[in-house]
């Protein structure tokens, strides 16, 4: 079943066109990852599907149903929820007010409840509670960026990013994650990243963003065998 | 003489608070000043004056509906201006430079139909006065204090305690991610400046009543002190507006009494400017760390 469908996306920066004319789409349960280098519009992308940045062209779709007018409010209600690009937790908050926010539109306790299981998932958030968020290493303060998303308990989790920055054991342990939250909660992610062969290891699917452009689509375990994504974005 | 000072020092420097806080609020949640409070402020005290004259009826209703015009005001500043500029991504400055007109048309509106010139104003707490030693304190001075306390108490509990405040303390830090929470940001910042315009439209009919006149460009002389103690105390920071304003109102009235009434107005930018020099940030403000 086809979650989100992302149809022509076109998306400008003043006059230059960051994104054209995109087209792809995430089905329920899956892992799906765009990759592309610096400047290819990925993050762009997100945000656009978030509703952090208006369109300039093209239809978003979300169960079947025109999500191309709504506003970020509306998505976050209706389960599309976005952990941004460089974590953005609110420094001044501590680690527990952050992921409160994360359940804004939740009871407390309802957020309760998910809270529990944020907790199994990252226990470090938990030992960090009263901490201030501004005052996390840089890999505590990206499990608490998803651990903040998923407070908003979505049906698509989009992470931009997740490894930036981090260190290489970090990085492992965020997309080991990244599979027990699929498999533990059965939520459908979207994923934005650099590092293409981790996002390709974990994925089902996969795009190639370039300039703007979707260069190439498949299957991950496809991609990671074809010869242009290894000489461009493997290394090798 | 000093306790005296010092007594109108802090009833001035009360409000100076009150008025403080609404620039402090908004800096949150827009980093920009608005220059336009001030006006907003002298509007709040003649529209509560204007529709006791024309009514004669009670005179708090005329203060509760001049609250809710005043607060109809400030939600028009954003609704109608600021908010266009943020779509339309323009800088920073386009929006101070925006208040600053807004300023002017309220002041202007002002003096074409209500008064051009200095009008009196009915006391309507004056009940009387006792002494403390050598000083003298008014009624006026108690109530306006003990109004100025409550709404203190119930602005930190509207930031520090309610889903509003913490969606406002959130906006300030990160719009963007706060967006991504699923907040209203513009309902939010729309929310901060009703709250500002109400804060100084019960400043500006008080200080009316308490100076027992006002005019169309008493919002000018209060608003830059005012914003004077909101960076004084550091921009932001509640806490800071607060004392910023109390230091501001004593300096002031002691600068006054014992130096020369004629630098009433000086004596609170040399406060400011001494601060400053020695404390960038103000008082209670942060030093901004710009991470890369």
């Amino acid at each position: 079943m086809t979650l989100l469908k992302v149809e022509n996306l076109s998306v400008n920066y003043g006059s230059i066109r960051a994104v054209r004319e995109i087209s792809f789409e995430v089905n329920q349960g899956e892992i799906v990852t765009l990759i592309g280098s610096n400047g290819a519009g990925k993050t762009t992308t997100m945000n656009t599907i978030a509703g952090l940045k208006e369109l300039n062209g093209g239809k978003i779709f979300w169960n079947g149903a025109d999500a191309t007018a709504w506003n970020a409010k509306r998505k976050v209600k209706e389960g599309i929820v976005l952990s941004p690009e460089g974590r953005q937790v609110f420094p001044d908050f501590s680690v527990y007010d952050n992921l409160m926010l994360g359940g804004y539109h939740f009871s407390n306790e309802e957020n309760q409840k998910t809270l529990r299981t944020v907790h199994e998932l990252f226990p470090v958030l938990e030992k960090r509670e009263k901490q201030m968020a501004g005052t996390l290493s840089g890999g505590e303060q990206q499990m608490l960026a998803v651990g903040r998303a998923l407070m908003s308990q979505p049906k698509l989790l989009m992470l931009d990013e997740p490894s930036m920055g981090l260190a290489p054991l970090i990085v492992k342990e965020i997309f080991s994650l990244i599979r027990r939250i699929r498999e533990e909660m059965g939520t459908t992610v979207l994923l934005v990243e650099q590092n293409a062969r981790m996002a390709l290891k974990i994925s089902d699917r996969a795009y190639v963003l370039q300039t703007g452009k979707i260069t190439l689509e498949g299957s991950s375990k496809e991609l990671l065998q074809s010869e242009e994504v290894q000489k461009a974005y493997l290394g090798m | 003489m000093f306790l005296q000072q010092l007594i109108n020092g802090l009833t001035l420097g009360s409000i100076y608070a009150l008025i403080a806080i609404g620039y402090s609020l908004v800096f949150g949640v827009l980093q920009i000043v608005n220059f336009a409070n001030g006006s907003i402020y002298m509007l709040g005290g003649f529209l509560t004056l204007v529709l006791y004259n024309k009514f004669r009826i009670n005179f708090l209703l005329c203060f509760a509906l001049a609250l809710i015009i005043n607060g109809f005001v400030g939600f028009c500043l954003d609704r109608f201006a600021l908010r266009h500029l943020r779509q339309k991504k323009a800088t920073k400055l386009v929006g101070l430079i925006t208040t600053m007109g807004f300023a002017t048309v309220i002041e202007n509106f002002v003096m074409l139909f209500f008064s051009n010139a200095t009008v009196p104003y009915p006391n309507k707490i004056d009940f009387g006065s006792f002494s403390i030693g050598s000083a003298v304190v008014s009624s006026t001075q108690v109530i306006i204090f003990l109004v100025v306390l409550v709404l203190l108490l119930l602005m930190s509990w509207v930031v520090y305690g309610t889903k509003v405040g913490k969606a406002m303390r959130a906006v300030s830090q990160n719009a963007d991610a706060a967006k991504l929470m699923g907040i209203d940001v513009n309902g939010v910042i729309a929310m901060t400046f009703i709250l500002s315009a109400v804060l100084a439209g019960i400043s500006g009919t008080m200080v009316g009543m308490y100076y027992q006149m006002i005019d169309f460009t008493s919002g000018f002389s209060i608003g830059m002190k005012t914003m004077a103690a909101a960076v004084l105390g550091g921009v932001g920071s509640l806490p800071g507006a607060v004392t910023g304003g109390l230091i501001i109102g004593v300096v002031e009235s002691l600068g006054a009494s014992y130096i020369s009434s004629a630098y009433r107005n000086a004596f609170a930018f040399a406060v400011l400017i001494i601060v400053i020099l020695f404390l960038p940030n103000g008082l209670f403000g942060k030093e901004k760390v710009t991470k890369v």
